[in-house]
Formats: structure tokens, sequence, C-alpha cells
């Protein structure tokens, strides 16, 4: 029997989920000859390979462009995706942070003169932070999601219904990603 | 010729980062940096929300080491209102620090850093983690998985469960340690108990009754 593969991800989040998880202690033992753990923070691998994934777990929203693109790469290399916890349903505690202030001003006020050293922003490795467009904030967004396509419905930069952050409503940064298989 | 060596994600760690390793024109270590690459800004959304939000908050920081977070945040609120604490709730904070020591030591040693240590730095990157050292030595796996939950299930008797409990609070906790909590939660009893595991446990308690009795 082949094994399961199993991806999961990290975006910004608390590791909670991954925690939760592993609170299924022995369990995950058990299962241990039946699943295959490819790519996770727990494990070494770096990349994503190549021929895919049965099942990627993504916990956390997206609240950078390295995020998005981690989710892109998830969404086209996985055959089911699987949001796992508020974070990545409804954008949650990473998302509190819209309703007070934009991304360039967060890391301004975090790294800017008044609070380090320097006050340099951290440009050069730290992904650029995103955040829902201003307007967009209020109720009647909140369930928009952030629709990914699965792998083969369609070009992802040229299709219209192609995930757009600023599609993702109130909570901005909600990577909603709906369970899809693929067919 | 400098070079850069660049290891991203880091993995098989609690949190976010890279490194960047800086090689001069001899190929000496110039320079290597730490990157910690997520910024949230609990800092700017914390500020101007209520006292009595921020353990919940706070402790969303991290949920492997909750606890701490949440400790911390209710012992700033103790000094902010200027309450004395009673000596219970101290001793009881301080067992679920105890009980959240246990789990993260044991996430820590077993689940993160023992494949490098156990099966080798030189060992296969692509079985380099937990369940490759399931493999090799499954009893030792089991009884650090165990040990894992030891903490974890004496956070959860304490606050209710084990990832971000909302129990401790400005002035103490919200609720002591009454028989009934240390008779294990309706939460608690449906997994495995404390005492090591076997599969005849697991199967009897699968069809028992305690399992039923709280709902």
């Amino acid at each position: 029997m082949n094994k399961v593969k199993i991806a999961t991800v990290w975006l910004s989040g608390c590791a909670g989920c991954h925690m939760s998880l592993l609170d299924i202690d022995e369990t995950l033992l058990d299962i241990a000859d039946r699943i295959e753990f490819v790519r996770s923070p727990v494990v070494d691998l770096k990349e994503f390979p190549a021929d895919g994934m049965d099942v990627t777990i993504v916990e956390g929203a997206v609240a950078n462009e390295e995020h998005l693109e981690i989710l892109h790469e998830v969404r086209e290399k996985s055959k089911l995706v699987i949001a796992l916890g508020d974070c990545a349903v409804t954008g949650n505690i990473p998302s509190m942070r819209n309703n007070r202030i934009p991304p360039q001003e967060l890391l301004e006020r975090v790294y800017g003169k008044e609070r380090t050293v320097n006050g340099t922003l951290p440009t050069e490795v730290v992904p650029a932070p995103r955040s829902g467009p201003a307007g967009a904030r209020g109720h009647s967004g909140r369930h928009m999601a952030a629709r990914v396509p699965a792998p083969g419905r369609g070009d992802r930069k040229g299709d219209p219904r192609a995930p757009r952050r600023e599609d993702a409503g109130a909570r901005g940064q909600g990577a909603e990603v709906r369970v899809k298989e693929e067919r | 010729m400098k070079r850069e060596i660049r290891i991203d994600p880091v993995t098989r760690i609690e949190g976010h980062a890279k490194i960047t390793i800086h090689l001069d024109d001899a190929g000496n270590v110039a320079d290597a940096r730490f990157h910690v690459t997520e910024l949230r800004g609990f800092e700017e959304f914390c500020v101007g929300r209520t006292l009595w939000e921020m353990p919940s908050l706070t402790s969303r920081i991290c949920g492997i080491c909750p606890v701490s977070h949440i400790l911390a945040s209710a012992k700033t609120g103790d000094a902010i209102l200027a309450v004395r604490v009673p000596d219970t709730a101290v001793l009881l904070r301080r067992l679920m620090n105890l009980g959240q020591l246990v789990q993260s030591h044991a996430l820590s040693f077993f689940y993160l850093s023992a494949p490098d240590l156990l099966l080798g730095w030189d060992s296969d990157p692509a079985t380099r983690n937990v369940f490759g050292l399931f493999a090799k030595d499954p009893e030792l796996t089991r009884r650090a998985v165990r040990l894992r939950s030891f903490g974890q299930q004496i956070i959860e008797r304490l606050g209710g469960k084990r990832i971000h409990p909302a129990w401790a609070v400005p002035g103490g906790v919200n609720q002591g340690l009454s028989p009934k909590i240390t008779a294990g939660s309706r939460r608690t009893s449906r997994r495995r108990s404390i005492r090591p595991a076997r599969r005849s446990t697991c199967s009897r308690r699968r069809s028992g009754t305690t399992r039923r009795a709280g709902h």
C-alpha cells in the first residue's frame, strides 16, 4: 500500500494547530506506516517535491508576500488542501492588525527609529507584510474567501477566478483555502 | 569569491527563521545572521485593548509555549492592578508552568533535535525526523510521545485544554483544582491516560461508558 503523502505548512500563526496535530499523541505513531510526512516544519525537506502531495494541511493566515507564494505552490502541488484552524479560515489573530494599522506603517512603528538601534527597516529578508485594502473592512466581506483554484482549472495569472488577496474581504489576510479535491 | 549560504527555512525549530552565512573571498565565514522573518504586530494591535483580553491575545504569540505567554501577561496584569495573588493560585500557575516545561522540552528534544542526535547529522534528510526515529527505535519514540502528552495533560487538567487555556487571569486563575478536575475532564477522558497506554486499554476506553458521562 502506498503511503499517503502529507505536507503541512505554517503561515502566519502560532504553531498551535501543529501542536494540536501532535496532540493526537500515539495515534500519530499508530498510523506512521500509512502516512509519510514529506514536507513540514517538523521534517527536513525544504522544497515541495515536484510530484506533489496527497494532502497538505495549512495552518495560519496569509500575512506577507512569502505566505502567498507558499500558498500558491501548495495549491498547485496538492490534491487536497485543508485549512486548519481559525487563522487559516478567518484570519483570526494575525488579521487583527488590519483594523488598526497599514502594513508599511506597522513596519515603521516596529522597526523604525524610535524602537530599534539603527532604525533600518528589514527589507532584505523579511517578506513584505500584506493586509486587506482599506474600505474592505466590516462584516459584509468577512466570509468572502480567496478561492485558490485547483490545478488545471485555468491559468492562475490570467484567470479572473484566480486568487487575489484583495478579494479576501474584511479580515484581509484570512487565506481561506477551502478543501478542494482534484478531479 | 564572496558567497552566501542560505538556510531557508530553518526546519525543526519552534518558529519561523532563516539563516544566512556570508563567506569572504578566502571562503572563510565573514558574517552569520539569524533572521526572524515573521512580523505579526502584537506590539501594535494590542495597544488600546482591555487588560482582560491580554492573556488570551498574547498567548497566541506561540501555540507551543502558550502557558509562558499567558502567565507573563497575567502577572503583568497582577502588577498593574496591584493585587496580591492568592498562594493557591501562585502554586497552580507554577504547576501549569512545570507541565509546559515537560511538554516543551519533550517536543524540543525528541521531536525536533533528537533526529539529528540519534539518527546522525549525515542521515537521509527525508527520514531525519520523528517518524525516522520511530522506525529506528519505536519504544523510545513512544515514551517520548507519552512524555510530551504527560505535560500537555497537566495543562489540560488545570486549564481545560492543552493549547491556549483561558485560565490564568490578572489576579490569579479562574478555576481551582477541584476533585472533579483531578479525576479527569471530559476532554482528558477521551484521550489516552497519563499512564503508559496499551492497545487493550485503548479499546476498553473506546467501548466504555466513562467517555459519555460528561455529555
